[in-house]
């Protein structure tokens, strides 16, 4: 095999693209600090990466392997240093640099041994228009899918999928590096470094599709979100339309108890009028009071319609509790929980329609339950309770409520007794409760 | 004898818990004795702390329901008050004087049963739960189960921590678990045995206990570890 071809890239080379590679993160994401920190921890990178791969450079070939280790830590550094991300988010944005260097430094390379008899300032050059071109690309292609300035979140399981990406990657496209005798290896010095090239740039590939559907995932949460505020704005316009039919309904109704009253000249039946006037508008003093304006419109929104159903509701709520949380979580959560109990209670007769909500404090914690009654059959599958009714669009309710109790580390239990069916959520009281 | 009394100063609303009380009883064999006052004034009045369940009815002409919880409240941190009442804007001030939970006028009889059903389940927890156990010293020992904080594996033993005080015990924390079965205790890591009833607080993947400690819940297990939790802290507080 021709030395010269698999004579491997420069040290150097290295360091500069996977500094680049992470600059061009840097570029995008929201950083931690000002532009000039971020120079200088950027600049304090791009040395530490050069003494990295310069000592690399010095070991044996067994070391090679803890070599790179040791640039990828430098990068993972240098990301969550200038940038505002968690550990996580940062070792996921650091696979990602990692792949678009290996691809960035393996083409350039691959350039240069071809035109290997170039003069010296010609293949400088050529250096430097294809890293610029190469990390300006990407800069462009992340740029659409990472908004500038935005903070970006993953989670464990994007770091995991991206963290196999970029290893496959990288074992796939060394392979033949290392050793010639595998049925995956070139043989042929070109070879190997036009392969290299392929593998690292479909590992980029699969990383950039990766992040896509991500962001489509999220997207549609968001949509989903959106979806449920309209319809319970929706809802709630309804009731109002609704209520100022009932109001108009009532002022008939009054109009003709005065005239009764009026007419009535025995005080015995003129009392009693007077009793099924007050009986008849008792049911309008009951507003909802809380302590929280978002949980003062769900309830009352939802007492309305439980009223129509002739569900009897009580409520003890202390509103106050739920002040951290978004309005969207107020709705999710509470909006959900009783439309639930209230659909369980239909199948009921209705003298026995009963719901309760409670919102109370214990210790560090805060409990949010309902309770309602039941006919005693749940379904369940693979354990968990699921929905009964048919069609798309049903049975999130639960896991609606689960997503946004867990947004701010909480959980929810449910249990179903033989007529009575509960369910909790249980919040941290600090996060809760914190004033916005 | 459970002693309920009942605090209400319309007659129609007496007959009714009354019989609600009656139907209780027949049809879970329970025998209570059950005293009616026709207002606050009168259960103020030279009040005796041997009342079990107060239901209280929060309007009335003299004194109120909710006055008449705090004076009780100052001499009887012990007995349940239960709040009887027509309109549940009152229900937020119910935390004042640890209301156990609240009942809408007029009251149906199955929420009334669930609601003394619980009042019941939280007396008769109350009702002392003790273990008995030789300590690694060879003294005999006899703790109230609500006293103990979280049973801790250490090499062939148990470290058993209270409010007031830790016991060494040969025995194995599989065991322990089996004899608390039931006493809401959970396994937050396989080196600590938790009583929910003092966990105050959870950070990231620790639990705060009552006095301060914090221990690490395994990861594992953290997502039942909450579960339990609610499920544990959904049997208590206020309700309406």
């Amino acid at each position: 095999m021709n030395e010269l071809y698999v004579a491997d890239i420069p040290r150097s080379f290295t360091a500069v693209a996977e500094w680049g590679a992470c600059f061009v993160f840097v570029l995008i994401v929201a950083r931690r600090a000002s532009w000039w920190i971020t120079a200088a921890a950027s600049a304090a990178g791009l040395l530490a990466l050069l003494v990295v791969q310069e000592a690399a450079g010095r070991l044996s070939l067994a070391l090679w392997i803890p070599g790179m280790l040791a640039a990828v830590l430098v990068m993972f550094a240098m990301l969550y240093a200038t940038l505002r991300v968690s550990p996580v988010t940062a070792g996921y944005l650091t696979a990602r640099a990692f792949v678009l260097a290996e691809l960035t430094a393996s083409i350039n390379w691959q350039l240069d041994r071809f035109y290997l008899d170039a003069p010296a300032e010609v293949k400088a050059a050529m250096t430097v228009v294809i890293y610029g071109g190469m990390l300006g690309l990407a800069w462009l292609a992340e740029r659409r899918h990472l908004v500038r300035g935005e903070v970006v979140e993953v989670g464990y399981a994007d770091l995991v999928a991206a963290l196999s990406i970029a290893t496959a990657t990288f074992i796939i496209s060394n392979l033949s590096f290392v050793t010639t005798a595998t049925p995956f290896s070139g043989r042929i010095g070109h070879e190997i470094l036009y392969i290299r090239t392929l593998v690292d740039l479909c590992g980029y590939i699969a990383l950039y599709v990766q992040h896509e559907v991500r962001r489509g995932f999220q997207a549609r949460r968001e949509a989903d979100a959106m979806a449920r505020l309209l319809t319970s704005q929706h809802q709630q316009y309804e009731m109002s339309r609704r209520t100022i039919d009932e109001v108009n309904r009532k002022y008939h109704d009054m109009k003709h108890h005065l005239d009764a009253i009026r007419a009535e000249q025995d005080p015995q039946s003129r009392l009693r009028i007077l009793d099924d006037l007050e009986t008849s508008i008792r049911d309008y003093a009951t507003q909802v009071r809380t302590g929280n304006d978002v949980l003062d419109a769900v309830l009352t929104a939802k007492l309305m319609y439980a009223r129509e159903q002739s569900i009897h509701v009580a409520t003890v709520a202390d509103g106050r509790l739920l002040a951290g949380l978004r309005p969207l979580d107020i709705t999710a959560i509470a909006g959900n929980a009783l439309d639930n109990a209230f659909e369980a209670t239909a199948r009921l007769p209705e003298s026995q329609r009963m719901v309760k909500f409670s919102l109370f404090a214990h210790d560090d914690f805060v409990m949010l339950r309902v309770e309602n009654t039941f006919d005693g059959h749940l379904r369940r599958r693979d354990g968990r309770i699921v929905t009964r009714k048919v069609g798309d669009g049903h049975g999130y309710g639960l896991r609606n409520i689960e997503a946004a109790a867990e947004t701010y580390g909480g959980s929810v239990s449910v249990d179903g007794g033989a007529e009575w069916f509960s369910l909790r959520v249980l919040l941290p009281r600090d996060v809760a409760a914190a004033a916005r | 004898m459970i002693r309920i009394g009942v605090v209400e100063d319309d007659p129609a609303s007496i007959d009714r818990l009354l019989s609600h009380l009656d139907r209780f009883q027949r049809e879970h064999g329970e025998r209570f004795h059950i005293g009616a006052f026709r207002d606050g004034r009168d259960i103020i009045e030279d009040y005796r702390p041997d009342w079990d369940i107060l239901l209280l009815d929060i309007q009335m002409a003299r004194v109120d329901g909710m006055t008449a919880a705090r004076r009780i409240r100052e001499v009887d941190s012990e007995v349940l008050i239960v709040f009887v009442t027509a309109s549940p804007q009152y229900a937020v001030s119910g935390y004042e004087v640890d209301a156990l939970s609240y009942l809408l006028k007029p009251v149906s009889y199955p929420v009334f049963a669930q609601e003394l059903g619980r009042c019941l389940v939280r007396l008769r927890r109350r009702e002392r739960r003790h273990m008995l156990f030789t300590a690694a010293d060879g003294d005999r020992h006899r703790l109230d189960i609500a006293d103990v904080l979280y049973l801790e594996s250490a090499k062939h033993n148990v470290l058993i921590h209270t409010l007031d005080g830790d016991y060494t015990v040969a025995t194995s924390l599989k065991a322990m678990e089996g004899e608390l079965e039931g006493e809401d205790f959970f396994r937050c890591n396989s080196g600590y045995l938790v009583n929910l009833r003092h966990v105050t607080g959870v950070e990231g993947n620790d639990c705060r206990i009552r006095g301060g400690v914090r221990l690490q819940i395994s990861r594992p297990r953290k997502k039942d570890f909450l579960a339990a939790l609610a499920g544990y802290i959904g049997t208590r507080g206020i309700t309406a």
